[in-house]
């Protein structure tokens, strides 16, 4: 009978297996903690963004609405109090939440009204434990392995260091990012994951909190060292030498793909074709 | 290692509930498509969460019998495609009303402190207004209104058009009632009640197989699909089984693996021929050339040369082979003429119903014996004589009917043939039997004799007969037919051989199937009768395996004994106003004025009738009582009986003396003499279940010219040749109606130019029943979820339309209302025996006598506040009358008064009575079901018994096994039920045996419904000898150049002209729409327009460019597909397209909305269907009458340089 | 003997209509949805054409299915070097215009236009953009010879048949077309699974399914190049890849999947095969003309003792057997050798066989003048500019095999890598059960000729019955024989099925997260 057990379910692959992912969201608490908590506080000051207490008297809901859904919209669209609001928060964007529905939006400021008038929320993480700097300059350029083999962070960011080679370019620069976002804003930043690229990286391969310590630290510390305005020679150096790599590569690359095929195979048919005036 | 590798992980696969969660559903109802597909499909509608999500196709039908494939699955990839249209942005979620008529409507109603019907009048009478409204129909600005506010309107429409002009000039149209039979007679039932008229539309559709009703007397009659399968050679012509049978093509692919034979005749590479043993590409419309010398080389071999028992004995019992004509002298020859009558022999000059008793000769006595079975019999006073059983009618005697005079003859004559195809006349030897009729010796010979001639068969009679087979200039040779076919006579011959050998063997299983690809052209009816000749010389009609069968459009409406009252409102009133619509729309929508004389433009003899403008014949079919026409008079019908009763009538036969008079004297003018008088135009127009203004509008650009005063793009001019008879008036009226109100679940084109858009429930939205003739099931239509949004069923429409009138009218139309109606002489009556020949009273040739030598007339009284009452209650008529069709009768008192007091049924209390409700439809539903003999074995039983009296025979016992049956409209949703045998209908089918048309009339001879009681190779009547078709015979298409579709259009310079047909398309028509997504995606996103490789390098057209398809009529905007499959000099564009979906502006017309296919169509009427009182030549509704064919059209297909939208 | 089941299918080709009932009965479940719309899992397609994506069989263009070199078989276009170097840009992919862009139309304009000076009329627009589009392009654009310039012309199938063929391939005499629907064939030897970086597409052990875990894809489309059939679709949506599931949540039921279920022509049968995974290379290695041969070969009797024995140790469950030996698919592939494989020659051992069709006979033209003849006609009647007499006549009932329409080379393109032999030995059987039942049914052909002729095509009258009666006759559960599924076990090895029992179906519904 075990066998038959087996048989059932049995998948025959040929190379590699693949891993899961869950992730569902529901509720304004949930939606809360999964897309705002990182940033924003419910009437405990601000943090990355302002705090969100009472924020419906502050702006119609449209608005409110409008601007959670693509926050630069609303502030390219010429509208004053967003404009003044990207200013004064060091103008760092807020992620678009396109996915998020109006019921679950109307869930969302529920849950933020009623939080307002009650004790209020904090952030996940609202004290740090003290942290190492020298430990977190380990753990951002990837000598020592985050706990839950989370990607380094200069795999996408870089900080103004000496003797040590550039991070990556996808995300900010971070070398005076405790100035810009203070130090609670940062921690809230990796254990909140606002970001897109940082959720998919990081949902599965949490950073602890005792790891946020000690990047917060070591940022600090860069942050006081480095100079105001970085110079960018690293930076300018490795795009002229990843342009001439990817020329290169695209030289090779077209050898690979001389055969490539090109275009719809009835394109010949289609430009024929009249097309409406 | 093994080249595969397995993982054992349980949890790798639990994503997959993410396709099952998709999968699970809440409840699936039984449910099917009313949409005059034939299908008549059940299926399983899945409702997720309240929501309609798919459906897949029931697979319960009881197998019918072990050795026939089964019915599952039914339904195609239309039907398929349903559900998208419940929640589609095209759905129609509220009673929309174009702005424009709704501002006028309440600043006249505001005007008038809120009377609606003097604001409608007022708002009539202000041309200025009206003609503003006329305009922007069909130009957008719909507006959502309220149910109560569009009632008002409608109410308001119907009381000042019957009170100023009679209430037969509202109108209703709603095609093919078995597609979903309640929302039909919803509409009938509200009209009748009201006086109004209802539009014919199988004939309309040019489904109606006018062939049907000159050989068999029936409307259609056909084997169900199932039967194919026991065929063991087919001929298919004309009907594209995958295209429009998909749910049936089964039982043809299954029956080739079982050894059967199948001939695919098409002259494009239809999707059928891939099936096909055999393709024969004739030239498009010629097929009737084909048979004709099949049947040519049938009767020279296998009846003169061969003999064969099998053919002999068949042709002699069931035909009317043995009858004598007589011949009739002209000049120097003869030419056949009338069938003997049995009381032009002195014997039986005196004998009841002698005019319609016919002759034959017995072989053992030599004497003259009158054939039981033929419609004097029918309609004797007694009984008892009307079957097919050889014996003498006069004398009870057997006989022994002599088929031929060849070696009984006293001369032989030569007889004149003409052969319409090289415009040919033959003098042909016929043996002759020189008769003593009370008037003197008259040369008469047989039926089978004038056929021998007829088809060129030579038997040593001398005369211009064929020389041989090859001999091209000779009717009806392998040879002459290369000339039209373009098929080699090898084919021919190969064809002819297999068929009669088949046929022989296998004792009838040989079988046409036939369809609108040969119905829809010009000469179907000849085309029919062609291929109907193979099949009965060869004994396959009535056999299952064989037959004409024939399929376009959903006509079979089963249980049409106990529906045919409830939906006509004969449980209340009497008689109805039916209208024949291809004579309607052809006067209506002034369409007749481009028709010279008949002659001109059809290969015809010459003669007093053909020499007519057809607009003229109809005004003489319409006073003699051939062909109804509505309104009736210049007069207002309410209004003449207050007249008479002003002039001293004291009670209704006085009143229809007081109108007899009147149009005596002429005084009182019939309405159709002169259609485009103010006062005769048809007012307001309900469109139910149909796309009236497109889809079956041939002409489409006149209606909207005439009809609706809204822009066209018709260029065409008057014809030169005027009608005489009816009025000329040198400018045409525009937009005669006054309100056009569509119910409809969708904005399609007819929607888009009506002026009240109502919103119906869908099909799976209502309760209702369908039936076909593809199939011996009942099926329902199940509600699965509620009407959406504030739509409604049909009959709930209806009735609510009747509630809203009835309540308007007790405040302005109380009075009670005397209706002086017209009636046609009706068929399946003794009305089908008053006219043996032709006399027109009008002229003063005869007496007028109402219901003999003309129309009939009637008085019914019409209480205009109770409409709303009776539409909701089952009359007592049913109770008192019975019930019954196609010429049986029975009663149903028991059954009527269990529905008065059982607690299964429902009732309502109707002036101190309680009656039966059908208040809901599924109430309905349950009283059609209960009251008919297919549905109710007692039913079954009584109507048999009835036949017995009838025609002396014994066949009750053919509803043994369905004593019990009793069908419930619950027992329908749970399982398909097959129905009874019933007399209602001709094919037996009791043990499983499948559905074959005339089973009944060969098994248990029982005759057909004709005038000899048999099937019919001659038809006697003046009007068919006058037209040339008495004889089986060919008549080319009529070329282009005198059809008239092109006149304008070549003088703006010639080009080349291509055949325009419109078959079937592979993506609507059948059980869906054109502009559903699925089917749009699944093919070109458009309907295009098909062209052979050759003509669109000649017209410099690459696939999928644009084009124009225009002639005097309008223009077709489309893409172009080229494509190797299509022939040479016709283009197809399959039927049908909405003109609201991705159509252009027309570049030709002065940058207008190009049209629909119908567009380019305009009606041509054969002016022989139009004859009345004389055997199966009477008339009946969507029976009889000229059909609407198009497929003669030509066009002109022009590549289009500018695309605007 | 590694005994594995797989659901197996056959498509009797002869009946197909080409109706598509069973693209949308597909549709309407699974792919009528955001980023799904131009998929059709099922899709019919008219032959000669070029199909769709247009031209899938051409893998010079594609690259898809099996390469052999040196007696190896590897990837054409997405192997393990390959598809390295081309994972961030896959070059033979098809583009959305080999599919079609998909569309739909203003329908709301129709209702809700202001009053104009003319008739308002819906436009069509892409799915994609939302913007008005000029349809050039559907999933279906070829049907019934559509277009033939410009498609049946350049069917891929042409490559070896000569232009003389070619052309009268569209001629009067001898033009024909038939229907080939296509879904995924869930093959022994997937390419669409070898080539896969992230793993996502398996096998399912019990039945054979090849499915794409749509939590796991992340999108490299290696697969859709991979597929040589063309049966694997990108979403752009959801970013993921789908493909047909053979509707195993239907399948789990005791339900046909959809498009069998819907198949109106009843063309469709469907019931497990048992074979041998430990040659699934070595079959896919043989040499071209030897590859059906070698993929019937590892397809096992049921009845055979030590493949039951071997299969119940296996795991293979009871009532999989009973199926397996009640399978029609068993009867007509491998008892009868009536089915086929589809482009065999792309290697992966594909597990839905077609019967190919029979096709009418063919016909000589005369060219004549018939100008003259023309002439003959009575006035008011129409005239053709036909310039031919057509002659379809023959010797026999049927015609012989001579006598078929297209060159038999288009037909063993399709069904058996280019041999002309096999086709020929499977249209002598279907014809020799025709000409045999005439004999039973009429009696027109002699009891000597109907007995060679089923002698000359391998078969007796009791087979010859047995082929008419599964094609002529099956109901439902004779054309489907669906193993049971024991979802109840499968349940059991993550939790008590009793509680699933209580708790399925509970929880949110949650939109696919984007890949990438």
């Amino acid at each position: 009978m075990k066998s038959l057990f087996r048989n059932l379910f049995i998948t025959a692959v040929f190379i590699g297996a693949g891993q899961l992912t869950a992730f569902s969201q529901s509720g304004g608490d949930a939606i809360f903690k999964a897309n705002c908590s990182a940033c924003h506080t419910i009437g405990k000051g601000k943090l990355v963004g302002p705090d969100l207490s009472n924020v419906e008297n502050r702006r119609p809901k449209q608005w409110i609405v409008s601007f959670i859904k693509s926050s630069q919209t609303v502030v390219k669209s010429g509208d004053k109090y967003a404009d003044s609001l990207f200013k004064a928060f060091n103008q760092m964007p807020m992620p678009d939440h396109p996915n998020l529905t109006n019921a679950q939006i109307d869930e969302l400021l529920a849950y933020i009204t009623k939080q307002s008038s009650s004790a209020g929320t904090a952030t996940a993480i609202t004290e740090l434990p003290p942290g190492n700097a020298e430990t977190g300059r380990l753990l951002f350029l990837g000598d020592v392995r985050f706990a839950n083999r989370g990607a380094a962070c200069n795999s996408c960011h870089n900080v103004d260091i000496k003797g040590s080679l550039s991070g990556g370019a996808l995300g900010k620069d971070l070398t005076h990012a405790i100035t810009r976002l203070s130090a609670s804003g940062v921690a809230a930043i990796v254990s909140g994951l606002p970001f897109p690229q940082m959720k998919e990286t990081y949902t599965a391969h949490p950073v602890k909190p005792q790891e946020i310590a000690d990047i917060v630290a070591f940022l600090t510390t860069v942050d006081k060292q480095a100079p105001a305005n970085p110079t960018n020679t690293v930076g300018a150096y490795l795009l002229f030498g990843g342009a001439a790599g990817l020329t290169i590569l695209a030289i090779l690359y077209s050898l690979f793909w001389i055969k490539r095929k090109k275009g719809p195979v009835n394109i010949r048919i289609f430009n024929r074709q009249l097309k409406s005036a | 290692m093994s080249w595969i590798t397995d993982i054992i992980s349980p949890k790798t696969r639990q994503w997959e509930e993410f396709y099952r969660n998709r999968f699970q559903h809440d409840r699936v109802v039984r449910s099917t498509h009313g949409v005059n597909c034939t299908g008549g499909c059940s299926w399983q509608i899945h409702v997720k969460e309240g929501i309609v999500v798919f459906e897949t196709q029931q697979l319960d039908y009881p197998l019918i019998d072990n050795n026939l494939p089964p019915y599952e699955p039914r339904g195609c990839q239309r039907g398929i495609s349903y559900s998208w249209y419940l929640y589609s942005p095209l759905r129609i979620k509220y009673p929309l009303i174009r702005g424009t008529l709704l501002d006028a409507f309440r600043e006249e109603k505001n005007k008038t402190n809120g009377d609606p019907v003097a604001a409608w009048e007022n708002l009539q009478n202000n041309k200025e207004k009206r003609t503003r409204y006329q305009q922007s129909r069909g130009k957008g600005g719909f507006r959502r209104s309220s149910w109560d506010e569009v009632l008002e309107i409608i109410a308001a429409s119907n009381i000042y058009t019957a009170r100023k002009y009679g209430p037969d000039r509202v109108i209703g149209f709603s095609p093919i009632p078995a597609m979903s039979m309640l929302s039909h007679a919803a509409g009938h039932r509200f009209l009748q009640l009201f006086g109004g008229v209802n539009l014919s539309f199988y004939d309309w559709y040019c489904d109606l197989p006018p062939a049907f009703p000159e050989l068999w007397g029936e409307q259609t009659d056909v084997c169900e699909s199932a039967d194919w399968y026991n065929a063991k050679m087919i001929a298919d012509m004309g009907t594209n089984l995958n295209m429009t049978r998909t749910p049936d093509c089964h039982f043809f692919a299954e029956s080739r693996h079982n050894g059967t034979k199948a001939v695919v005749f098409s002259p494009d590479f239809s999707q059928l021929c891939k099936y096909a043993d055999q393709w024969v590409p004739l030239n498009a419309g010629s097929d009737g050339a084909f048979w004709m010398a099949v049947t040519h080389i049938i009767l020279k071999e296998y009846h003169h040369e061969k003999q064969t028992p099998y053919f002999i004995d068949y042709v002699k019992r069931y035909t009317d082979s043995p009858m004598l004509v007589r011949l009739d002298k002209a000049g120097d020859t003869y030419t056949a003429g009338r069938m003997v009558r049995a009381n032009e022999l002195p014997k039986w000059k005196e004998i009841e119903n002698g005019d319609w008793k016919f002759l034959s000769i017995d072989e053992k006595t030599g004497e003259y014996v009158v054939p039981k079975g033929t419609m004097g019999y029918r309609w004797d006073k007694n009984g008892g004589k009307w079957n097919m059983k050889y014996e003498c009618g006069e004398t009870d005697l057997n006989y022994d009917p002599v088929l031929t005079l060849l070696d009984k003859k006293d001369e032989v004559l030569q007889v004149e043939f003409t052969e319409f195809g090289m415009g040919k006349k033959a003098l042909r030897g016929v043996p002759v039997k020189w008769v003593e009729t009370s008037e003197g010796k008259i040369p008469a010979t047989t039926v089978y004799d004038l056929i021998m001639a007829q088809y060129g068969v030579d038997r040593n009679l001398g005369g211009q007969y064929p020389k041989d087979y090859t001999d091209p200039d000779a009717a009806y040779t392998p040879a002459w037919q290369e000339i039209f076919t373009g098929i080699d006579s090898k084919t021919v011959l190969q064809f002819a051989h297999e068929w009669a050998e088949t046929a022989n063997l296998t004792e009838g299983k040989c079988m046409i199937l036939v369809g609108a690809g040969v119905n829809h052209w010009y000469h179907q009816n000849l085309t029919y009768r062609a291929g109907a000749m193979a099949l009965m010389v060869c004994g396959c009609v009535g056999k299952n395996g064989g037959g004409l069968n024939h399929y376009v459009g959903q006509e079979k409406l089963a249980p049409v004994d106990s529906w045919g009252s409830i939906a006509f409102a004969k449980d209340w009133v009497p008689v109805s106003r039916l209208q024949q619509a291809p004579l309607w729309h052809y006067i209506n929508t002034c369409q007749y004025r481009y028709d010279g004389h008949y002659s001109d433009y059809n290969t015809v003899p010459q003669n007093k009738w053909t020499e007519k403008h057809v607009a003229d014949t109809i005004f003489t079919a319409v006073r003699n009582g051939w062909m109804p026409f509505y309104p009736q008079f210049n007069a207002n019908p309410l209004e003449l009986s207050k007249q008479a009763v002003a002039s001293g009538a004291k009670n209704d036969e006085e009143i229809k003396a007081y109108v007899l008079e009147k149009l005596k004297s002429k005084k009182l003018q019939y309405a159709v003499s002169d259609p485009e008088e103010e006062i005769n135009y048809p007012r307001v127009w309900y469109i139910w279940r149909g796309n009236a203004l497109l889809a079956s509008m041939k002409g489409h650009e006149y209606a909207l010219k005439h009809y609706l005063g809204t822009h066209h793009n018709a260029i065409a001019v008057d014809a030169d040749e005027k009608p005489e008879e009816v009025k000329w008036h040198d400018v045409a009226p525009v937009g005669k109606l006054d309100l056009v109100v569509d119910l409809n679940f969708r904005m399609d084109s007819s929607a888009l130019y009506s002026d009240i858009v109502l919103p119906a429930a869908s099909w799976y939205e209502k309760a209702d029943l369908n039936t076909t003739d593809m199939h011996s099931f009942i099926h329902p239509l199940g509600q699965a979820i509620a009407p959406v949004w504030e739509s409604k069923t049909d009959w709930d429409i209806f009735k609510h339309i009747a509630k809203a009138t009835s309540e308007m009218a007790k405040k302005y139309f109380a009075e009670v209302q005397k209706d002086v109606v017209t009636m046609p002489l009706s068929h399946d009556s003794p009305d089908e025996i008053t006219q043996p020949v032709i006399k027109d009273w009008y002229k003063g040739e005869c007496e007028v006598i109402p219901g003999k030598t003309m129309h009939k007339l009637a008085v019914v009284e019409r209480d205009y506040t109770q409409i709303y009452e009776k539409f909701i209650t089952l009359g007592e008529g049913v109770r008192e009358k019975g019930l019954g069709a196609h010429g049986n009768h029975y009663d149903c008192k028991q059954e009527y008064d269990e529905m008065c007091t059982s607690h299964h049924f429902h009732h309502r209390k109707y002036q101190d009575k309680i009656l039966p409700s059908i208040q809901e439809d599924e109430w309905a539903a349950n009283a059609v079901l209960h009251l008919s003999t297919l549905t109710n074995g007692k039913l079954t039983e009584r109507a048999y018994k009835f036949m017995e009296q009838k025609t002396g025979l014994v066949l009750a016992d053919l509803s043994e096994g369905s004593k019990d049956v009793k069908i419930r409209y619950a027992d329908l949703l749970a399982q398909p039920h097959r129905y009874n045998t019933t007399p209602v209908w001709s094919g037996i089918i009791n043990n499983g045996r499948a559905y074959a048309a005339y089973t009944y009339n060969v098994e248990r001879l029982v005759p057909w419904r004709t005038l000899t009681g048999r099937q019919h190779f001659y038809l006697d009547q003046e009007l068919y000898i006058a037209y040339g078709e008495h004889l089986p015979t060919f008549k080319p298409a009529p070329s282009p150049e005198v059809y008239g579709d092109l006149r304008e259009t070549w003088k703006q310079g010639k080009a080349k002209a291509l055949n325009y047909v419109t078959p079937h398309g592979k993506w609507h028509i059948h059980s869906t729409y054109m502009e559903n997504l699925r089917m749009l995606t699944l093919s070109r996103g458009i309907e295009p327009c098909w062209l052979s490789e050759k003509d669109a390098k000649e017209l410099g057209i690459k696939d999928n460019d644009w084009v124009e398809v225009h002639n005097d009529h309008g223009v077709y905007v489309t893409r172009a597909v080229v494509s190797s499959r299509i022939p040479y000099g016709v283009c197809i564009v399959y039927h049908v397209p909405e003109r609201t979906v991705g159509i252009p502006k027309s570049q030709l017309r002065g940058n207008r909305r190009g049209g629909g296919h119908n567009s380019v169509t305009r009606i041509h009427l054969k002016p022989n269907f139009l004859n009345g009182g004389y055997g199966q030549f009477s008339y009946h509704f969507n029976y009889w009458g000229p059909v609407a064919p198009q497929r003669d059209t030509h066009v002109i297909v022009k590549k289009m340089e500018k695309l605007v939208w | 003997m590694d005994v594995r089941s797989q659901i197996a299918m056959v498509f009797h080709l002869d009946k197909c209509i080409g109706c598509h009932t069973c693209s949308i009965a597909c549709k309407n479940i699974w792919t009528d949805r955001k980023g799904a719309e131009y998929m059709w899992w099922n899709n019919v397609e008219t032959k000669p054409g070029t199909g769709y994506p247009s031209k899938w069989e051409d893998q010079e263009i594609y690259k898809g299915g099996w390469g052999k070199r040196n007696g190896k078989i590897h990837l054409k276009g997405a192997g393990k070097r390959r598809g390295l170097v081309n994972i961030f840009y896959n070059p033979n992919l098809p583009v959305i215009d080999d599919y079609y862009e998909p569309f739909t139309y203003k329908y709301l304009d129709l209702i809700e236009s202001p009053q104009g000076d003319d008739q308002p009329t819906a436009r069509p627009v892409s799915l994609i953009t939302g913007k008005p589009i000029d349809i050039k392009m559907g999933p279906n654009w070829d049907d019934d010879l559509g277009g033939t310039p410009d498609y049946a012309r350049n069917d891929p199938n042409m490559k070896n048949i000569t232009p003389e063929e070619q052309e009268v391939m569209f001629q009067l005499e001898k033009m024909a077309m038939f229907y080939l629907p296509r879904i995924c064939n869930h093959c022994l030897n997937p390419a669409c699974v070898a080539s896969c970086p992230s793993g996502a597409i398996y096998k399912r052990g019990e039945d054979g399914i090849v499915l794409i875990n749509q939590q796991v894809c992340r999108a490299w489309r290696m697969c859709v190049t991979a597929c040589p059939y063309k049966k694997s679709y990108f979403n752009w949506h959801t970013g993921k890849s789908e493909k047909c599931i053979l509707c195993y949540p239907r399948l789990e039921a005791g339900l046909a999947p959809a498009c069998m279920h819907s198949c109106v022509g009843r063309i469709r049968y469907l019931g497990v095969l048992l074979y041998d995974a430990d040659r699934i290379e070595e079959a896919a290695s043989a040499d071209d003309k030897d590859l059906i041969k070698s993929q019937m070969d590892i397809i096992l009797d049921p009845f055979d003792e030590d493949v039951i024995k071997a299969a119940k140790e296996n795991g293979i469950a009871d009532s999989t057997l009973h199926a397996a030996q009640a399978s029609p698919i068993y009867k007509f592939v491998k008892q009868w050798g009536l089915a086929l494989p589809l482009h065999p020659e792309f290697r992966t051992l594909p597990m839905l066989f077609y019967i190919p069709p029979l096709l009418p006979v063919m016909a000589s033209v005369k060219k004549v003048d018939n100008t003259t003849e023309a002439d003959k006609k009575a006035p008011l009647a129409k005239k053709w500019n036909n310039d031919w007499i057509y002659d379809t006549s023959t010797e026999e009932l049927w015609g012989k095999l001579e006598q078929i329409r297209f060159p038999l080379k288009y037909i063993a393109s399709l069904f058996s890598a280019g041999d002309e032999d096999v086709i020929k030995e499977v249209w002598k059987k279907l014809m020799a059960v025709r000409i045999h039942r005439r004999r039973v049914t009429v009696g027109d052909i002699t009891n000597e000729k109907a007995d060679n002729t089923l002698s000359e095509a391998g078969i007796n009258a009791e087979m010859a019955d047995a082929i008419y009666a599964l094609t002529s006759l099956p109901k439902f559960e004779e054309r489907f024989v669906i193993p049971a599924a024991h979802r109840e076990q499968a349940i059991e090895m993550m939790d008590f099925t009793g509680d699933t029992k209580g708790a399925t179906g509970f929880g949110f519904k949650s939109k696919v997260k984007r890949g990438v």
